[in-house]
């Protein structure tokens, strides 16, 4: 069947389509990659929704002067590999020919590994995140993103110039059998690191909380008075806010956390949709400490692929507790920066350079104070006195745990 | 109203997919490649503040 697309300029386009492979309009505009905004629908010369029937009545209107056919289908230029198992994609700007191209390079095993390593090292290199004579605390739960970062530091650990690094792990109650907190305790062990296990009496002590940690935990996870946004905060800010007081007591002020691609950018989606103050990405100073992002330019699954390549005695993770009370909202950013990156493949670099120079505008609007409990950085965005407690101590506040 | 004039129009346009030899896919090219093109676009913006995207 014959559909006929006519753009603003009034020139005439055809799509032949089979229709057994489409069974409303919508489908076509996705699969032809032509957004609804810029169309208008017909049937029969009467505007209608997307949602109708392809039929031979349809015809589409392009209501802007842009040159869709082009935009939508911008050239690919590829690398063929052999045996492939990942291709890494960016979209390039050549602003002088006034041209947009697909660059996709196909990575076979090797290939990967080496791209992957590389883009590690390079992000730590480019961001100076190994400051000479200072000690690193690399934050480590035995997850995928962790884990990975913890076996590359330790292999490339002469070409990093032998830093002087401690791992940091909370303790696993209960969960001592499992291969999450197994991974945590042994990788500091191959590669001779020093390790730190938090337990939950220092938990307990370091949150002033009227009951053992355990308790509390077990609670968070299954009361019915947190939504999953506040669930997801008061244990992350826990567990982040333990690693700190823990390193500090060792001294230690430079920070690894394992976040990725996703998980950061998401970060720069909410900044952008909600105006909140922000400090920089991936290197992020939180007075006293520097807090260091070393996955920034890895997605999850580039972590997950590495990981069933390079080592796979360390793929058999045990979900975390985090994902069954995870916020919906957060969830929705990572999908939505999952989706952009098909969109504008390569938008991450673009974004970080952004993120950057607008975080440095932001830098002296940050007030900092401290959690009057947990004794936390927090950003003081407002008057508001009830600030100087941090979200996840007034979660345990709102339930009870502490005064 | 059913648009008969077939003749005049023109096929949508395939995905025109062609293969080089290498694409370097490094951390540091596509930052530099990033960083020229925000500075461009930057530019633009410095010359028209009203209105960063030329309208279309």
């Amino acid at each position: 069947m014959r559909i006929f697309v006519t753009d603003s300029l009034k020139k005439l386009f055809f799509i032949d389509v089979d229709i057994n492979k489409f069974s409303i309009v919508k489908e076509l505009l996705r699969y032809y990659d032509i957004p609804t905004e810029l169309v208008i629908v017909r049937k029969n010369g009467e505007i209608v929704t997307e949602n109708v029937p392809i039929t031979e009545d349809i015809s589409l209107d392009i209501i802007r002067h842009l040159d869709l056919p082009k935009l939508s289908t911008l050239p690919v230029l590829r690398q063929k590999t052999k045996d492939s198992i990942y291709i890494k994609a960016v979209q390039k700007f050549d602003t002088n020919k006034n041209k947009i191209t697909i660059f996709e390079r196909e990575l076979n095993k090797k290939d990967f590994i080496n791209l992957f390593e590389n883009t590690f090292l390079d992000t730590i290199k480019k961001y100076d995140m190994i400051p000479k004579h200072q000690k690193i605390g690399v934050a480590l739960s035995g997850g995928k993103d962790s884990v990975s970062m913890a076996l590359i530091i330790g292999k490339y650990f002469k070409k990093l110039g032998n830093p002087d690094i401690t791992t940091y792990t909370l303790e696993g109650w209960g969960q001592e059998q499992e291969n999450t907190y197994r991974y945590a305790r042994e990788i500091p062990v191959k590669f001779d690191f020093k390790h730190r296990v938090i337990t939950t009496e220092e938990i307990t002590k370091a949150f002033h909380l009227n009951k053992k940690y355990e308790k509390v935990f077990e609670e968070i996870v299954k009361t019915k008075k947190l939504t999953p946004n506040e669930k997801t905060l008061v244990l992350a800010q826990t567990q982040r806010r333990m690693v700190e007081i823990t390193a500090a007591n060792d001294g230690i002020y430079n920070l690894f956390f394992a976040l990725n691609k996703e998980d950061l950018l998401s970060e720069v989606i909410l900044t952008y949709t909600t105006g909140h103050l922000a400090f920089s990405l991936p290197v992020r100073p939180v007075a006293p400490f520097t807090y260091y992002y070393p996955l920034a330019f890895l997605s999850k699954k580039e972590v997950a692929i590495y990981l069933n390549l390079a080592y796979p005695q360390y793929i058999n993770q045990e979900p975390s507790q985090l994902v069954e009370c995870g916020s919906q909202t957060a969830q929705f950013h990572i999908k939505f920066c999952d989706n952009l990156f098909e969109i504008w493949p390569g938008i991450e670099y673009e974004l970080f350079s952004a993120y950057k120079k607008i975080t440095a505008y932001m830098k002296d609007k940050i007030v900092l104070s401290k959690c009057r409990n947990c004794g936390s950085t927090l950003v003081d965005e407002s008057n508001d006195t009830s600030k100087l407690m941090c979200g996840g101590c007034k979660i345990y506040k709102k339930l009870g745990f502490i005064k | 109203m059913k648009i008969t004039k077939s003749l005049e129009a023109v096929s949508w346009p395939k995905q025109e997919k062609s293969e080089t030899k290498h694409v370097d896919v490094s951390l540091i090219s596509l930052m530099k490649h990033a960083e020229i093109r925000t500075a461009s676009e930057a530019e633009g913006y410095r010359s028209n503040p009203t209105d960063g995207n030329t309208r279309l």
